[in-house]
């Protein structure tokens, strides 16, 4: 394997949202999580690939299995979201006796509308103590849809996640892999200038290293970045 | 006993599905290793692929070379929820989803959230089209430009196979291979098929070889098997007739009246019983 030739053990320009650290823009995690304990409403939009699930993946890694999250993806066609569905509770016990759950960190991801009936559902359970704090997760703010309620609760608590900057791009492939002797840092700005969307970018980034290690080269050069502009 | 055990086959060297037999492949050998790779390093890839490209068959191979989780989508109900195919599992496989374009949005979602969660290390999707697979904008920004396309089977192919498989037992010239191919409307199952239904014939009738004019008689069935009981000649609509496990058309074949055995019409005596015509 390509990366093994730089003596990693696994992929280290993996996509996957659930194993990966977010590169710390801004100090947006410990921003999201303060704010997810203390108890609020926040929102999280941004483009595919730009790392809002790598984002929700923080707060679920600091509070999983004290029973105090809940992560759920409304991408579905054949049913839709009900909340008191997922407050009661993963066991048969508090199913069967509809006990809900209290103090719940709740974690919406991939949503595309929600009605107006779960909404007043979600600020009946956020002031009475079920829900402790709401994370909405969707691709742009009028995805969301909020009613004004949510939406001012919502209001300070925006994270807008948008494409990389160059030398984000590098400090990402710097903290994955620190070989500069491989891939120098013009050569990264050059694969971030074809695509700047982190994960497009993560992908075009392994598409190269591997081509360059499995056409025998030792150093990434202009030739192996040259093979992203056939699909492009 | 079945004919290719006579040949010292175990199983049915001809059996077009690849896991009801021990079928190997013989091209594609580099978009394999590209796909074993890109699933090694935790990808998620497309293969698309014309019908009896070979997409099943790289599934395979890929199944003995890593531990793989393989699904044919085409062959489970719909409603299935594969959530529980894919949840509890200690050992993280590849997850393997042929014919992709019958999974519902749901199901593929949920592929994509235990992908991202990581209990599927990797994961092959195949289908003919690429547009008839409901996948999700998310999980087609996944994918990216991982799609590996595979191109009709050729009939330089469908020769590399055929000899592949039968090896030394192997009775077809290539110009044989190739009318056979030709006849199956290029399709590389039904051309194992008929090569299959071909064989069975010759050994049938202990025949070394085969001449162009029998095997169209064969290919479009004018070959009428004790199966066939009571039918009409379907040239001349006459009654066949039943001689020695044989119907023949009394008007349009040509055969032995002695054994029911073809004969061409220049012949003048039965290749299989001796007598004269």
């Amino acid at each position: 394997m390509w990366y093994e030739e730089l003596g990693f053990r696994k992929n280290p320009l993996k996509i996957s949202p659930f194993k990966n650290e977010l590169v710390d823009v801004g100090g947006l995690i410990d921003k999201l999580n303060n704010l997810v304990v203390e108890g609020a409403l926040c929102t999280i939009t941004g483009d595919y690939g730009s790392g809002k699930t790598t984002l929700l993946a923080s707060v679920i890694k600091r509070f999983m299995g004290k029973r105090k999250v809940i992560y759920y993806s409304c991408n579905r066609k054949e049913s839709s979201l009900r909340i008191d569905e997922l407050l009661y509770g993963r066991t048969w016990f508090s199913r069967l006796f509809k006990l809900k759950s209290k103090n719940i960190i709740l974690l919406l991801d991939e949503i595309n509308g929600l009605n107006i009936k779960e909404q007043k559902k979600i600020l009946f359970y956020l002031n009475n103590g079920y829900l402790k704090s709401l994370v909405f997760v969707a691709k742009s703010k009028s995805d969301l849809k909020l009613n004004n309620e949510l939406k001012l609760l919502s209001e300070n608590n925006d994270f807008r996640l948008a494409n990389l900057k160059p030398l984000q791009a590098v400090r990402i492939i710097r903290r994955r892999m620190n070989n500069p002797k491989f891939i120098s840092n013009a050569m990264i700005k050059r694969i971030h200038k074809i695509n700047p969307n982190p994960r497009t970018f993560l992908q075009n980034c392994e598409d190269v290293c591997r081509y360059a290690i499995e056409n025998g080269s030792r150093k990434v050069n202009g030739k192996h970045v040259e093979i992203l502009k056939e699909f492009v | 006993m079945n004919w290719y055990n006579d040949f010292g086959f175990e199983q049915n060297p001809l059996e077009p599905n690849p896991f009801f037999s021990d079928s190997f492949l013989v091209k594609y050998k580099h978009e394999t290793r590209w796909i074993e790779r890109s699933l090694k390093a935790e990808n998620i890839v497309l293969l698309e692929g014309p019908e009896s490209s070979g997409k099943t068959i790289i599934a395979k191979e890929l199944t003995e070379r890593m531990n793989c989780l393989y699904l044919d989508a085409g062959r489970i109900s719909k409603n299935n929820n594969i959530e529980k195919l894919i949840r509890k599992r200690f050992s993280r496989p590849m997850l393997i989803v042929d014919n992709a374009q019958h999974l519902t949005f749901d199901n593929l979602e949920r592929i994509k959230y235990f992908y991202d969660k990581k209990n599927v290390r990797g994961v092959l999707f195949t289908a003919e089209f690429a547009e008839d697979v409901p996948f999700s904008e998310s999980l087609k920004h996944r994918i990216g430009r991982r799609i590996v396309k595979l191109r009709n089977a050729t009939a330089k192919d469908a020769i590399i196979i055929t000899k592949k498989r039968l090896g030394k037992s192997n009775p077809f010239s290539d110009r044989i291979i190739l009318r056979i191919f030709g006849f199956s409307n290029n399709d590389l199952k039904l051309h194992l098929n008929n090569c299959e239904k071909v064989l069975k014939h010759l050994i049938d009738n202990e025949l070394e070889s085969i001449s162009e004019n029998e095997l169209n008689l064969i290919l479009s069935g004018h070959v009428y098997r004790q199966s066939f009981s009571a039918d009409n000649c379907h040239k001349c609509e006459k009654e066949l007739a039943l001689i020695n496990d044989y119907w023949r058309c009394p008007v349009c074949d040509t055969f032995c009246l002695h054994c029911g055995c073809l004969v061409l019409e220049e012949d003048e005596e039965c290749p299989d019983c001796g007598e004269n015509l």
